[in-house]
């Protein structure tokens, strides 16, 4: 995995915010700022599953879980782990 | 709740916080939880109701235990003793039908010979079912059983027939049957939380859990009444941890005595000024309709989020932080962050078992037109979220005003960021989204608040001037 916190950065900004210029910090609150809306995390789960081979399930689609890129980066990373 | 009620699991909660034994916290807590159960039960009509129904909960709580447990072929013995715990309280609390120590139930309960024959039947009339039922159709028989339950408590005719029944049962004289008569308290969400541990361990998300923990999460006595829906992984995890920290019970005790004066001072004065089903009919002028709407929402916010602090806090003085179901809801400038802002821990839970896995499928498939997809979503999500209130005309429609504030929330957010240098961001616009989204989720409430379509009209008439 070479920096996924970037790589998944690149998405979020590119292909579902659609602006590139903008800049994600990695503890920058994604959902509970509305940054991203419900549409938005389908496409970054589903992003994520083809992207790095782990399966995230629906219950953890929130803000409890993660909130933030670097949130997400250890939920991958416990699950690639366990795999 | 009143304030003397508070008052009362407060205390119990801040003792729980001192027992440092995680295993006597446990059985401390849910010793405490069902015995609350009971004493905050409404009382009713029907003789005995507030009695049975608690009951009935730790019946149906076992019963969909035991098909997880069947369903996945594990040993049951351990079960029984487990429920033997469980029911403890219900024995000491009907038992006081002969010493009158206390008032555990509202009511007098029923005789001992009766609870232990109403156990033992409901028990075997579910082994029956189980036995009856194949084996690999346990899982979907406790969905299916908890999906009709919703709906006789929910369809107000449908309760009705369940009240007309309870009156036979209980040779009360028919003519005198209400819907209303039966409030089970906290059943939605109980129902809820039941729904999400058969499905997260039907799916293999996680393991059945111990009975105990089980009925511990279901009727946890801060969040009984009316949530934070906790998950259940993360809830273990809380209650497993040592007991609170000084910093944790002066936040807890903040909380409880802002919850306490947003419910018990603001949300009570606001009473008199906000709409009302009796006032709606009385208020002919147009200002102070709009006044008695915006009454109503604030009213709703402090109350409902009044309470939750205080089961946040209450949480806290145990040393278990539910997650929060409020986030400055009002001050939002768009109806997507509303939503992920009001109760959010009952909007999360719709979107786990229903908007995420619709939208997953369609999404990966692109069987469906992006723009259909995220109509659909977000209606039927909407939909479902208003029929858990009540299924009734009025609360499916409060819940499309939403599904479709969202759609087009969602279409108008997409066309700003493919249009960036087209809208700049600025104090006016801000303002403007502010009103348009107080109004439009203020107006919503009067669906919500209404009992039937005819006076949520007349509202609607008023408060635009159309009213003759």
């Amino acid at each position: 995995m070479d920096d996924p916190i970037n790589e998944i950065s690149f998405y979020i900004v590119n292909d579902i915010l659609k602006s590139p210029h903008k800049i994600l910090k990695p503890d920058e609150p994604l959902i509970s700022s509305g940054i991203l809306d419900s549409f938005h995390l389908v496409d970054l789960a589903l992003y994520i599953e083809d992207r790095f081979g782990v399966k995230i399930e629906d219950t953890e689609l929130n803000r409890q879980t993660f909130d933030n890129l670097n949130q997400l980066y250890h939920l991958i990373q416990s699950k690639t782990k366990d795999q | 709740m009143s304030l003397y009620q508070v008052l009362l699991l407060v205390l119990v909660a801040l003792i729980a916080g001192f027992i440092h034994n995680i295993q006597l916290k446990k059985s401390f807590l849910i010793f405490m939880s069902v015995t609350f159960y009971y004493w905050l039960q409404p009382s009713s009509s029907i003789r005995n109701l507030d009695f049975w129904l608690p009951t009935f909960t730790l019946l149906i709580s076992f019963a969909t235990y035991l098909g997880m447990i069947i369903y996945s072929r594990e040993k049951i013995l351990l079960t029984f003793r487990d429920f033997g715990f469980v029911l403890v309280p219900t024995l000491l609390a009907d038992l006081n039908r002969y010493v009158s120590l206390c008032c555990i139930t509202p009511t007098l309960p029923p005789t001992i010979e009766r609870v232990i024959l109403g156990v033992i039947i409901t028990l075997a009339i579910f082994f029956l079912l189980y036995r009856v039922i194949p084996q690999h159709y346990d899982f979907s028989f406790s969905l299916f059983f908890l999906l009709i339950l919703f709906l006789f408590l929910k369809i107000p005719s449908f309760t009705l027939i369940l009240s007309r029944a309870f009156h036979i049962i209980n040779h009360q004289p028919l003519q005198f049957s209400l819907a209303t008569d039966i409030q089970w308290l906290g059943i939605s969400y109980i129902i809820l939380r039941m729904l999400h541990i058969l499905i997260d361990v039907h799916k293999k998300r996680q393991p059945i859990p111990g009975f105990q923990d089980y009925v511990f999460y279901l009727l946890f006595f801060p969040a009984l009444i009316a949530g934070p829906i906790d998950l259940f992984p993360h809830f273990v995890n809380e209650i497993s941890s040592p007991s609170p920290s000084n910093t944790l019970r002066q936040e807890g005790f903040y909380r409880i005595i802002i919850g306490s004066f947003k419910k018990f001072v603001l949300a009570d004065s606001l009473a008199i000024l906000a709409l009302s089903q009796q006032n709606a009919t009385q208020i002919s002028s147009t200002l102070y309709m709009w006044l008695a709407l915006i009454g109503y929402s604030l009213r709703i916010y402090f109350d409902f989020s009044g309470y939750t602090d205080i089961a946040i806090g209450s949480g806290l003085l145990i040393g278990v932080r539910l997650p929060e179901n409020f986030s400055a809801p009002y001050r939002k400038t768009n109806l997507i962050q509303f939503w992920n802002s009001w109760h959010i821990t009952l909007a999360n839970w719709f979107r786990s078992y229903f908007f995420y896995p619709f939208t997953r499928k369609y999404q990966r498939t692109k069987k469906l037109p992006l723009w259909l997809l995220i109509f659909t979503g977000q209606v039927i999500t909407m939909l479902l979220i208003g029929f858990w209130h009540g299924i009734t005309l009025n609360f499916a429609v409060w819940g499309l005003w939403h599904g479709i504030g969202l759609f087009v929330n969602n279409r108008w957010a997409d066309w700003k960021r493919n249009h960036p240098y087209l809208l700049k961001q600025n104090w006016f616009f801000t303002s403007l989204s502010w009103i348009l989204t107080f109004s439009y989720v203020s107006l919503g409430w009067i669906w919500f608040g209404m009992s039937d379509l005819h006076s949520a009209m007349l509202v609607f008439q008023r408060l635009f001037g159309l009213a003759s």
